[in-house]
């Protein structure tokens, strides 16, 4: 493989070398000056990688043919050996390629909130075979880019406001307008409500116990957890004011006729012993 | 209560006590550290469960008694929300005077902020054609009146005259107007603050507004005297805009 090799070769291999190392730094710090409105904290990793990659191997191809290799040989060497490691590493040619289409896709950027399946948490990295996350409770998840393709996943991050939905229910008895005009109130009174769009109030049916309400209200999603709990502290508050019964789960037992009272026996302690 | 607006020196021990709005402030000065103690009153946004003192801290290797108060427009826009629609049309124009609360901006040293505040709390709204595309903004009911002589004085207010030029070719409907707050500066006229005028025309292109900041001073006070410059540059992109961005 190797045709009269001189000590000229090597000092031009490293040449080669040590240009393709320079070209990558310059390369490298061009992308960190590309302004932050233009690229992504992602797109930027990802161009930093790629140049990286590119021309590292151009230059250490360079370097090997300097040094008198046949490249054609190796070429064919590194394409048997590519089926081989291909037929090996099928479920990481899946990630590989399901990373791809993660990355056109932009679903998700570095430091989003994501939701996938049972995980929840923050972006730290999209890498061509998994999905880096923090959790909220601190824990380092990888989920492999093929799990990502083949699931929902959900961008808690996506949009600036959020609409939470909070369902609530009120006791038969209860007056429907009153209970809907002090839960109006409490999200106009209530300042990471979001004046608009409006709140609203979905009656959602008759249920066992009570009369169910869902009360959707927005708030900015830099503060949603925020009003998320301020928004259940006021309703509780504002409904204990107004006297409406939040009901308990309510069981009705019949006798077998609904119009004959359940038959009520009194035991004395020494019946009972 | 008048604030004396501009640098001021606070010794130690002596606290700065400051009331305006419905924000009650107290600043104080340590060898090594500022001290912010503050609470709002008598706001609809207040509840019993958050009337507690906030506090911010300051530290720094020797304080200086020097902190520059100064009173600053929005953070954000604001939505002025008319207590009743208004209806423009084609070929009209009128000027609303909408106030809106003043911000409170502390410096020590020219570039440390101490604190920025509004003297009252503003509800969040978001100001957008759908809920993907649009701003976080504040929103503000008003009067939005028209007769200057009818305007309160409230030193804890703010007025921005909006002049809106209706050129379309049917009725122009008033029901909310974003004001962009932060882009606007501040003066001072007698006991009352204003910005300068902003316009807002509705082009004869159906979809699209114009607005145009007026040169300082305000039209009415020619007298006004410049306090605090805006907070953010007018950047291209808002001069011209669709008009589901403006009303």
């Amino acid at each position: 493989m190797i045709e009269n090799f001189e000590p000229e070769m090597l000092i031009k291999a490293l040449v080669a070398l040590v240009a393709g190392w320079l070209i990558t730094r310059i390369t490298k710090r061009a992308i960190m000056r590309i302004p932050d409105h233009n690229v992504t904290v992602h797109g930027r990793t990802m161009l930093d990688q790629a140049s990286t990659f590119i021309i590292l191997t151009v230059f250490v191809f360079m370097a090997i043919n300097q040094l008198g290799f046949d490249m054609t040989a190796l070429l064919g060497a590194a394409g048997i050996l590519s089926v081989a490691v291909g037929f090996a590493s099928q479920t990481s040619a899946s990630n590989l390629i399901s990373g791809l289409f993660l990355l056109g896709e932009r679903a998700f950027t570095v430091g989003d909130v994501i939701k996938v399946g049972d995980q929840t948490g923050e972006v730290l990295s999209i890498d061509l075979l998994s999905v880096k996350l923090r959790t909220f409770d601190n824990l380092f998840v990888r989920i492999p880019n093929e799990n990502l393709m083949k699931s929902t996943v959900t961008t808690l991050t996506r949009f600036p406001i959020r609409r939470f939905d909070m369902k609530i229910g009120i006791a038969y008895h209860e007056d429907i307008r009153k209970a809907r005009d002090v839960l109006i109130k409490v999200a106009r009174n209530f300042h990471l409500c979001l004046d608009e769009p409006a709140p609203l109030i979905i009656m959602q049916g008759f249920g066992e116990s009570s009369i169910d309400i869902q009360f959707s209200v927005w708030g900015a999603r830099e503060r949603f957890l925020d009003m998320r709990n301020g928004l259940q502290e006021r309703v509780k508050e504002a409904f204990d004011e107004n006297g409406i019964e939040i009901p308990f789960p309510h069981r009705t037992i019949y006798a077998g006729s609904k119009s004959t009272p359940h038959p009520v026996k009194i035991l004395k302690d020494q019946d009972v012993n | 209560m008048t604030i004396a607006w501009g640098p001021l020196n606070i010794a130690y021990d002596d606290p700065y006590p400051l009331e305006i709005g419905n924000l009650c402030l107290n600043l104080s000065r340590s060898p090594q550290e500022w001290a912010v103690e503050y609470h709002y009153t008598q706001d609809r946004y207040v509840t019993e469960s958050s009337k507690a003192t906030s506090r911010i801290r300051v530290v720094s290797a020797q304080t200086n008694p020097e902190v520059t108060i100064i009173p600053a427009t929005a953070d954000r826009s604001v939505v002025a929300r008319p207590t009743q629609t208004i209806q423009i049309p084609a070929g009209e124009s009128t000027t609303l005077y909408i106030s809106t609360p003043l911000w409170i901006r502390a410096k020590i040293n020219d570039q440390t902020t101490l604190f920025d505040l509004p003297v009252e709390i503003l509800s969040d709204c978001w100001f957008g054609q759908t809920t993907r595309k649009g701003e976080l903004c504040y929103a503000n009911p008003t009067q939005a009146r028209m007769y200057l002589e009818r305007l309160p004085v409230r030193p804890e207010r703010v007025v921005t005259p909006a002049n809106i030029r209706n050129e379309g070719d049917d009725v122009l409907t008033l029901d909310r107007l974003s004001l962009p707050l932060p882009h606007l500066s501040i003066y001072k006229v007698d006991d009352s603050y204003w910005t300068q005028q902003i316009v807002i025309t509705r082009t004869a292109k159906l979809d699209l507004a114009r607005l145009e900041l007026e040169p300082a001073p305000p039209q009415q006070h020619s007298t006004a005297e410049l306090i605090t410059g805006p907070r953010k540059q007018m950047d291209d992109t808002m001069v011209e805009r669709v008009l589901g961005l403006f009303f």
